[in-house]
């Protein structure tokens, strides 16, 4: 897996290629979580799983836990460019009710939430 | 829990077996492997996926919850019939105390884990079998047969 992380304001974008499994989860947690903890301003967590060929439950466990921690901060988690079977595999563990599907990391990005 | 392929009979076509440490690494090696060995089948690409899944869900079982952080071996055999894949994977760990309750969607031993796992193999595969003894191991067998036949196909 490799991962490429870059952010911007309070944005934090997550470009994953390979495989999302239990081999590669801790370090997907790990990197984006040190982010998260660094920079506590971030409230946008992007994923972009375009370039992921394989995803499995623990890939899953992995992105429900980012979401998890973003809930903590109000934040929100939107998911890129899901594959049909990464799609499927999100509705039937019900983890795309809780994040936001978008088509495009630019409209991602631009989504602006309103204001409390 | 090995030594289970005797209750095959002989219209068995082909057969592949990987014995392997059990380590997070291994995980792909196995769903990779089982995938390519399963496309002998006329499975569609989707299906060929649906058994990467699965296989990787049973192998990764048997990695966290079987051996947990103890050293162990797993062990995955694939059988191809003229029209059916067999996969079983089988571990010498800790085994399962309730597996009904295993078999529940978000049942998880580990709170960093979906607890989903079994219940993708079982929406992905035909059939899913489980048997587990505490302290002996678990056994996982599950089949899937193409659901498109090669004359649907349009192949000859």
């Amino acid at each position: 897996m490799r991962l490429e992380l870059r952010r911007q304001g309070t944005i934090l974008l997550a470009r994953c290629a390979g495989d999302l499994d239990v081999a590669s989860a801790p370090a997907f947690r790990e990197r984006i979580d040190r982010q998260l903890h660094r920079y506590p301003q971030i409230i946008r967590l992007v994923i972009n799983l375009e370039k992921v060929d394989f995803i499995d439950s623990s890939g899953l466990a992995s992105l429900l836990g980012r979401y998890k921690e973003m809930q903590r901060r109000r934040g929100q988690v939107f998911l890129v460019g899901l594959r049909p079977q990464a799609y499927r595999l999100c509705q039937l563990s019900g983890l795309c009710k809780l994040v936001h599907v978008a088509d495009s990391e630019s409209s991602a990005l631009a989504r602006v939430e309103p204001r409390p | 829990m090995f030594g289970e392929e005797n209750h095959l009979t002989s219209a068995i076509k082909n057969q592949l077996v990987l014995e392997f440490p059990s380590m997070a690494e291994n995980v792909g090696v196995a769903r990779v492997a089982v995938a390519a060995f399963a496309a002998q089948l006329d499975f569609s690409l989707d299906e060929i996926e649906d058994i990467k899944i699965a296989v990787s869900e049973a192998v990764t079982n048997a990695v966290v919850h079987g051996y947990r952080d103890r050293p162990g071996l797993v062990r995955v055999a694939a059988m191809l019939t003229s029209d059916e894949l067999v996969v079983e994977v089988a571990d010498r760990g800790k085994g399962i105390a309730d597996v009904k309750k295993a078999q529940e969607p978000t049942f998880s031993t580990d709170p960093e884990r979906l607890g989903l796992g079994l219940s993708f193999i079982n929406s992905l595969m035909d059939k899913m079998e489980l048997r587990s003894t505490p302290g002996q191991g678990t056994l996982v067998r599950m089949s899937k047969k193409p659901q498109q036949t090669a004359s649907a196909a349009g192949k000859v």
